[in-house]
C-alpha cells in the first residue's frame, strides 16, 4: 500500500488502536476454541443485556442518520445520505430485531430465532450494501431544490424495507427457508449471508482506512474502528449454536463496541 | 413604504428594503465595505428609482470618491452634472450646523430635492464633539433627518476587526437609529470573508441569518447564509458537527 502525504499525521495512537481493534477480538475468539470457555447465558438474562445493547445501537444510529441527513440538506453530498439511509435502515430493522428476539412479548409477530435471524440479516444486508455504496461510489451533488425530496425518498425506501421485513417474518416465516435449527445451530446459508456482510464491511472499512490515510481526519478513524468491529461481531454471529451463547453474547459485545466507536466519531466531529 | 437600497439580496434581508424616512447604521470595520454600500445605495437610487441623494464625507477627497466608484462603474461625476446626486467633502462643526437653519447643506438637499442621504462616517464626530455632548447631537441630528423625510444612511467604525467583544457605537447611537446593518470580517479556513447581518429594524421584522458577502467590480453581492458554521460573530466561527461530520467522509474522495 502507497503511503500518502497526510500519512505523516496519522500518530502513533492511531495506529495502536487500529492494531488493538484487529488483535483483542482475535485473541478473544481463540481463546473461546477451547471448550472450557463455552457457556450458555440464562435467557432472561441475556434479554436484558440483548435488549440493552439494541437500544444503545437504535438511538446511535439514528442520530447518525439524523446529522447525516441534516448534512445533506445542506450539501447535497450523495455519500452523506447514503450513509444516513444506510444507519436509518439498521435503526429500523434493528428495533423489529429485538421485538422478534426470542423470549420478548408477542407484540406484533410472534418472536423467535429465525424471525429475529431474519430481521438481523435485512439490517446487515442493507446496511453493508449502503455503506459500501457510500464509501465506495465517487462524490456527486444533489441539486438544492429536489434534495428534499430525495431525503422523504430515502425515509420511504427504508420505511418500506421495514414493512417488507416486518411482513416477511409475521406471514411468511413458515416458507423462507431456515437459518437456524434448534439443537443444530446455524444453517450454511445464515453462515454464508454473514459472511458476505463481512466481506461487504472489509471492503467499506479498507475505503474508510484510505481516507483516514489521506486526511488524518478522527471521525473517519473511529467509522474505521467501528466497522472493523461490526466485522468481528459477524464472526461471533456466524459461530453461535445457541441464541444465548458465549458467541451471540460476544457478537453482541463487539457490536455495542462498533457503536459506540461510531458515537465517537459523530462527537468529535469538529 | 420601503426604499429599495437596489441590492436585491439586502432588500430580501429587509424584508423589501429601509422603511422610508427611517436612519439605518452601517457599522464595520475598516475594509468591510461600509463606503461601498453606502455609495451603492446612493448610485442605486439615482439611476435606478430616481431618488436623488447626497454623499457627505469627513475623511476622502471627491477626486478619491470618483476613483473608487469609478471601479465599480459607477459615474458620480456624470450624476453630479445631471443634479441626481451630489458629494460634499466637509468637516464634523458644519455637519452639526446642518440642524440649524439656513446652512449650506440643507440648502443642497433642498435645491437637488435629495431622498436618500449618506454620511460616512459618523464616527468621525466623536473627535470635534465632546463626549458629554455627543448623543444629545445626534440625537438633534437624527430628528433633523427625519423632519426632512430624508431615508439615511450613517455609517460607522467599530473598533475590533475579530473577537467575541462587539460594541456597535460608543455613543449610544444603536438606540437612536432605527435599523443596524452590521458588517464583519470572518475567518473561515484559513481565509478571511465578510459577514453581514441585519440586527434591527425598527416596526419590521427582518432577515436574522448571518450572510457571506463580496465586494465584486458591480459592488456588493449578498451570498448564503453561514448555516453550516456556529459562532461567526466572534470572528473565528467554528464548523457545526453536522458540516464536519458530512466534511470527513467527502473529504477523502476529493484526492
Amino acid at each position: 500500500m502507497a503511503f500518502y502525504p497526510a500519512a505523516r499525521r496519522i500518530d502513533r495512537r492511531a495506529i495502536a488502536y487500529l492494531v488493538c481493534t484487529v488483535l483483542v477480538p482475535i485473541i478473544v475468539y481463540f481463546a473461546y476454541a477451547q471448550a472450557a470457555f463455552y457457556i450458555v447465558s440464562d435467557p432472561n438474562v441475556f434479554l436484558v443485556f440483548h435488549a440493552f445493547v439494541e437500544i444503545f445501537t437504535v438511538v446511535v444510529a439514528a442520530a447518525i442518520a439524523y446529522v447525516s441527513f441534516m448534512g445533506y440538506r445542506g450539501d447535497g453530498s450523495r455519500t452523506i445520505l447514503l450513509l444516513g439511509t444506510a444507519f436509518l435502515a439498521q435503526a429500523a430493522l434493528d428495533t423489529i430485531h429485538s421485538l422478534a428476539y426470542p423470549g420478548m412479548p408477542n407484540l406484533f409477530f410472534q418472536p423467535g430465532s429465525n424471525q429475529a435471524i431474519y430481521a438481523w440479516l435485512f439490517a446487515r444486508i442493507s446496511g453493508a450494501i449502503l455503506l459500501l455504496l457510500s464509501a465506495t461510489l465517487p462524490e456527486r451533488e444533489t441539486p438544492p431544490k429536489i434534495r428534499t425530496k430525495i431525503l422523504l425518498l430515502a425515509v420511504a425506501a427504508v420505511a418500506f424495507l421495514s414493512i417488507t421485513c416486518a411482513y416477511a417474518i409475521k406471514e411468511l416465516i413458515d416458507v423462507l427457508p431456515p437459518m437456524f435449527i434448534q439443537g443444530k445451530g446455524l444453517t450454511m446459508l445464515k453462515i454464508g449471508l454473514e459472511d458476505l456482510v463481512a466481506l461487504t464491511l472489509a471492503i467499506t472499512g479498507l475505503s474508510y482506512l484510505r481516507n483516514y490515510m489521506h486526511t488524518a481526519n478522527k471521525t473517519i478513524l473511529t467509522f474505521t474502528i467501528g466497522v472493523t468491529l461490526f466485522i468481528f461481531s459477524e464472526i461471533g454471529f456466524m459461530l453461535y449454536k445457541n441464541v444465548y451463547d458465549i458467541y451471540n453474547i460476544t457478537g453482541h459485545i463487539f457490536k455495542l463496541a462498533a457503536f459506540i466507536a461510531f458515537l465517537i466519531g459523530l462527537i468529535r466531529a469538529r | 413604504m420601503r426604499v429599495s437600497t437596489g441590492i436585491s439580496a439586502l432588500d430580501a434581508m429587509l424584508h423589501g428594503g429601509l422603511m422610508r424616512g427611517d436612519v439605518t447604521l452601517v457599522v464595520g470595520s475598516a475594509g468591510t465595505g461600509k463606503t461601498t454600500l453606502a455609495l451603492q445605495y446612493l448610485v442605486n437610487g439615482a439611476t435606478k428609482f430616481n431618488e436623488n441623494g447626497l454623499y457627505i464625507t469627513f475623511e476622502q477627497m471627491p477626486a478619491q470618491i470618483y476613483r473608487d466608484a469609478a471601479s465599480f462603474g459607477w459615474d458620480i461625476r456624470k450624476l453630479e452634472a445631471e443634479g441626481k446626486l451630489r458629494v460634499v467633502c466637509t468637516s464634523p462643526p458644519v455637519l452639526v450646523q446642518f440642524v440649524e437653519e439656513r446652512n449650506p447643506i440643507d440648502a443642497i438637499i433642498s435645491e437637488m430635492s435629495a431622498k436618500r442621504i449618506v454620511i460616512d462616517s459618523i464616527s468621525n464626530l466623536e473627535s470635534f464633539i465632546p463626549a458629554s455632548e455627543l448623543r444629545g447631537e445626534l440625537y438633534r441630528l437624527v430628528n433633523h433627518l427625519k423632519m426632512k423625510e430624508l431615508t439615511s444612511i450613517f455609517t460607522a467604525e467599530s473598533q475590533e476587526v475579530f473577537g467575541d467583544h462587539l460594541v456597535v457605537t460608543g455613543v449610544g447611537l444603536s438606540f437612536l437609529v432605527d435599523c443596524i446593518i452590521l458588517l464583519r470580517i470572518v475567518e473561515i479556513q484559513s481565509s478571511l470573508k465578510k459577514a453581514l447581518t441585519v440586527l434591527k429594524i425598527r416596526g419590521s421584522d427582518h432577515d436574522k441569518q448571518l450572510r457571506e458577502f463580496e465586494i465584486t467590480p458591480q459592488g456588493i453581492k449578498i451570498a448564503a447564509a453561514f448555516a453550516q458554521y456556529e459562532g461567526v460573530l466572534t470572528g473565528a466561527p467554528r464548523r457545526s458537527t453536522t458540516e464536519a461530520f458530512t466534511e470527513a467522509f467527502k473529504k477523502g474522495k476529493k484526492i
